[in-house]
């Protein structure tokens, strides 16, 4: 999956095409144990669309990642593995969030800044 | 004579203001024209302040009728919306609880839906009108996705108008002269020089 799949996806569904704008995450979020952590907060009454996240695995053990709401209601059960040294973008078939974005790592007690990740969103209803 | 028109208000293209400050508005309620002066016109744009969110639907269920209090008018005032939802539901619009259904056939009641925009981009055939405080706007959101949905939101956006009710005298002439029953003399002279613009602010059961 590439770019223009994302950009056909959206130029095809008349809500993201008529409602939607973009809302990135500004910095990358460390993931330095198991548990969920806050990935993208939704803008006030919005629900979000994630088309693509950006890893970084400076960890030396190879990291999935699961991906969803709070509590994670998993949308995305486990992604990956990212080997070590891993950094790059990776596509997503646009998957609906209801509100703010979490992840969760399968790298148990990383080292700070080892594993990041950063979020690139479609915003509805803003 | 008195120049009557219509506003085109289903046309094809962005919403546009029917009428301008100082211009005037003939508007049906309730099978009857009621005339007035228009004294301020401002525009309602598209925000989160004009979305109302009918709540979380379950599959093959509906959010139940919902006034949509985002679109309640003032008394002596009008608004001109159209709206679009932003989540994957289906909108059963009424004016009136019940009473006012619109988008109605002989058989059967269209909807709203995300897919409308596929013909109507720019959601013209959704033109309502809102007239005071009597006769809200009430939605119904019906969810046939397959799975469940934690929103049903609605978006409005358009244009409010501030009403000056035209004298009586004036407005019985009007009211004459559109359903063609012949005017006194000094009605026809009364009216000579007015100009309005009719728009149909409500469906018709």
């Amino acid at each position: 999956m590439d770019a223009s799949f994302i950009n056909s996806l959206v130029s095809l569904d008349p809500i993201l095409r008529n409602s939607g704008r973009l809302h990135s995450s500004l910095t990358p979020v460390s993931l330095t144990g198991t548990g969920d952590t806050l990935l993208l907060t939704a803008p006030t009454g919005a629900t979000l669309y994630l088309y693509c996240i950006t890893v970084y695995n400076n960890n030396s053990t190879n990291v999935s990642i699961s991906i969803g709401t709070t509590g994670i209601t998993e949308r995305m059960v486990r992604l990956g593995p990212f080997i070590t040294d891993f950094h790059s973008v990776e596509w997503l078939p646009l998957i609906r969030f209801e509100s703010d974005i979490y992840c969760a790592s399968s790298a148990g007690a990383a080292a700070d800044n080892d594993v990041e990740i950063m979020a690139h969103a479609i915003a509805v209803g803003q | 004579m008195a120049s009557i028109s219509v506003a085109r208000v289903y046309d094809p293209g962005q919403i546009q203001p029917v009428v301008e400050t100082g211009q005037n508005l003939g508007v049906l309620v309730q099978g009857d024209w009621l005339f007035f002066r228009v004294d301020h016109v401002e525009g309602l744009p598209a925000s989160r302040q004009t979305t109302q969110d009918l709540g979380a639907v379950n599959d093959a269920a509906s959010s139940g009728e919902t006034e949509i209090t985002v679109v309640r008018a003032q008394d002596g005032n009008l608004l001109h919306v159209r709206f679009l939802p932003l989540d994957d539901v289906e909108l059963d619009v009424f004016h009136g609880r019940s009473t006012g259904g619109r988008h109605t056939t002989y058989s059967t009641k269209s909807r709203v839906s995300p897919s409308s925009a596929q013909t109507d981009p720019n959601f013209s055939a959704t033109t309502s009108f809102v007239f005071g405080k009597d006769r809200p706007m009430y939605v119904n959101a019906y969810n046939e996705t397959g799975y469940n949905l934690a929103q049903s939101r609605v978006r409005f956006f358009g244009f409010r108008y501030r009403l000056d009710p035209l004298p009586p005298l004036l407005s019985a002439a009007l009211r004459k002269h559109i359903r063609g029953i012949e005017l006194e003399p000094g009605e026809v002279d009364m009216i000579r020089s007015l100009k309005v613009t009719l728009v149909p602010a409500e469906g018709r059961e």
